[in-house]
């Protein structure tokens, strides 16, 4: 009568690692091998062995490689987002510190896949932008604007990317012409989406007595003003 | 044997919290100077500009006075 459940331990203990309770042959008994070679016509049934992958048609070389092949390492590595400070929720007004805009007030709107703050002047107001900036170049005040109605959706890292130069082949003529700069001209669409963001941005601003001249002002410290004892 | 003034502090701190310390001088520029500390940024602004329009308005009175001497 064949067992009801499969096995789950073997049937030969170790006594001592690699030395089993039993022999080989008592096992042959056990096992009934000898039971399965009567019905099989006296030979253990075996699987056909896979079929071995075909021998490389060309012969290989004499000779191996002198010269090491470099092979770039693996890298899995996949960073992971910075985290959000406490202080910085969406609509804080936060403090830039360095840059083309520091000492600037800005609203903070939300926080981009790669980390970065997207932030908003708004750019009536003080001139900055809908721009990406580092967590470690700001300050978080305690200061909120109401944000409910702003839609960010559309901003990504993606929407920042720097166009790619057209590298242009100078021609005999063309080389002797002085080469003319192309300025760049902010695209139209950005510009559309600037005033999109901060129509609704400046009504909930313009709510709020003094906090419109406040995101204008310059941050700036005077003197005997410790930085590290102030409360923002 | 001496008390500490540190020691002393603490007690004369506690005492210009309370109403009577509030009459004093001294006591006064304590609590304004707990005050002032505990303000935020956007706060220390608003006081920048009620400043601002102080000066404004004493500016203009004195002006008149002037004029009118």
């Amino acid at each position: 009568m064949a067992p009801k459940k499969p096995r789950t331990t073997t049937r030969n203990p170790d006594l001592v690692r690699g030395i089993g309770k039993y022999s080989r042959s008592q096992m042959y008994h056990k096992r009934g091998i000898w039971a399965i070679k009567a019905k099989n016509g006296g030979v253990l049934p075996r699987h056909d062995p896979k079929p071995k992958p075909e021998a490389p048609a060309q012969k290989p070389p004499k000779f191996y490689p002198a010269d090491d092949v470099k092979k770039p390492l693996v890298n899995k590595h996949k960073p992971k987002p910075a985290k959000l400070r406490a202080s910085i929720t969406p609509g804080t007004v936060l403090i830039l510190l360095a840059g083309r805009f520091k000492g600037k007030r800005v609203v903070f709107l939300k926080q981009l896949p790669s980390g970065l703050l997207l932030v908003t002047g708004p750019f009536k107001i003080n001139g900055v932008p809908l721009r990406r900036v580092n967590q470690s170049y700001v300050i978080g005040t305690s200061t909120k604007v109401d944000i409910s109605g702003v839609n960010v959706d559309k901003f990504d890292d993606k929407y920042f990317a720097k166009e790619a130069k057209k590298k242009k082949t100078k021609g005999e003529g063309e080389f002797f012409e002085a080469e003319k700069e192309e300025k760049n001209v902010l695209p139209q669409e950005k510009k559309d989406d600037q005033k999109t963001v901060d129509t609704t941005l400046l009504k909930a601003i313009e709510n709020v007595p003094d906090l419109k001249s406040y995101l204008g002002a310059r941050f700036s410290l005077k003197a005997g003003v410790k930085p590290h004892e102030l409360v923002f | 044997m001496l008390l500490r003034r540190k020691i002393l502090l603490k007690p004369w701190r506690m005492l210009m919290l309370r109403t009577s310390g509030r009459r004093v001088h001294r006591g006064r520029k304590f609590i304004f100077r707990k005050r002032r500390a505990s303000l935020n940024d956007f706060d220390r602004f608003k006081i920048m500009l009620a400043k601002i329009k102080r000066g404004a308005v004493v500016r203009q009175e004195l002006a008149k006075l002037k004029k009118s001497a």
